[in-house]
């Protein structure tokens, strides 16, 4: 098969396009969309200090990677950041390609553990009580562990690896579960606040598929990061769902997160409040909707 | 195990989605569109996972 732009192989099929492209018509396509994407929400500017959040896994590397490349066109500074969740077995893999991509990269990296934050390991806390930890526990404390990290290394913005999959995928989930006003607050416009880092997402139009043949080809291994905890039953049974869809209506997740980014602004006129207008958790001081924060709600 | 069709059609028949996997034929990635040889090794690598 012959790539749609060239006379060159085509290395992958693309049915949302109905193109084949080869390698290099591939990473053109892929880098170019994620410059687009920037500034179609003006996520990046001159002199920004950019926290990127690295788990290690295929997205976070590839946001490091396109990030770096980015910084020859555009002066921002990028420090990346790892959140250690202390789950037995979790990380130790990931730590390792997060600290060997940074070296690689010449790019400061800074690792935050759970325990150093919390005063005790995550295991420590399923052990103590099995019941109180809730289905979004890991999301929770990422959230607000890279938030703090972010600030504590000056950083005015946080870039996290989140693909156009997740988009989906947490879009739908916010409507199946009838919670419009969490959805209105998904996306949040990019205002500075004190407590609050506001949050890029530079791969939010690139699916999850892409950015794993785009690590392939840049030479970023690919490691199997799997939650032990298991408390993902609803994002798996979206995503499936999903991927069934995609399958056989090529585009299915552009249009949802399409339509979405068509709405949000009517969303957020309805149910307002932004993350600057938040109140503050009376326990740990970070930034919290109501009273007592979920991160201090679970540690506790 | 031999198999006459596309990447497409063998994910099909091996109920495994097509979203979730890349496929490489004798180690080199294709198009999933590309017709398969009686010669060709094919490996199906998953790389979406849960969490
Ligand atoms: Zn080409
Ligand atoms: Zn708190």
């Amino acid at each position: 098969m012959k790539c749609s732009q060239c006379k060159n192989n085509a290395i992958v099929f693309l049915p949302y396009s109905s193109k084949h492209l080869c390698e290099q018509h591939f990473i053109r396509m892929f880098d170019k969309r994620f410059r687009k994407t920037i500034r179609l929400f003006s996520m990046l500017r001159k002199g920004d200090r950019i926290a990127v959040g690295l788990s290690g896994g295929k997205d976070s590397c590839v946001l490091l990677h396109s990030l770096h490349q980015l910084q020859k066109d555009l002066p921002f500074e990028m420090i990346a950041i790892t959140i250690d969740e202390g789950i037995k077995g979790y990380r130790a893999k990931t730590l390792d390609i997060a600290k060997k991509q940074c070296e690689i990269l010449g790019i400061e990296h800074r690792v935050f553990t759970f325990k150093e934050v919390a005063g005790k390991t995550l295991d420590q806390i399923e052990k103590d009580d099995e019941d109180k930890l809730p289905c979004s526990f890991c999301g929770v404390i990422r959230r607000y562990m890279l938030n703090k990290g972010a600030r504590e290394v000056g950083a005015n913005k946080l870039a996290i690896g989140h693909n156009l999959d997740d988009v989906a995928q947490t879009v739908l989930m916010n409507i199946m579960r009838n919670e419009p006003a969490r959805l209105a607050r998904f996306n949040e416009p990019i205002v500075s606040d004190k407590k609050f880092i506001p949050r890029i997402k530079p791969l939010m139009l690139t699916p999850e598929k892409e950015n794993a043949i785009y690590a392939m080809m840049k030479g970023i291994e690919l490691e199997r990061v799997e939650c032990p905890y298991a408390h993902f039953a609803f994002r798996s049974h979206v995503r499936k769902m999903l991927n069934e869809s995609e399958e056989r209506y090529p585009g299915t997740k552009f249009k949802i997160v399409n339509s979405f980014l068509e709405i949000e602004d009517a969303l957020r006129n309805k149910y307002g409040k932004t993350a600057s207008e938040l109140g503050v958790c009376p326990t740990c001081g970070e930034a919290s909707s109501k009273g007592i924060c979920m991160f201090c709600k679970m540690i506790s | 195990m031999v198999f006459n069709g596309t990447p497409i059609e063998l994910l099909k028949k091996l109920k495994i989605m097509r979203e979730e996997v890349v496929v490489k034929v004798n180690g080199k990635l294709v198009p999933e569109t590309t017709r398969l040889k009686k010669t060709d090794k094919v490996e199906v690598i998953k790389v979406v996972f849960g969490g």
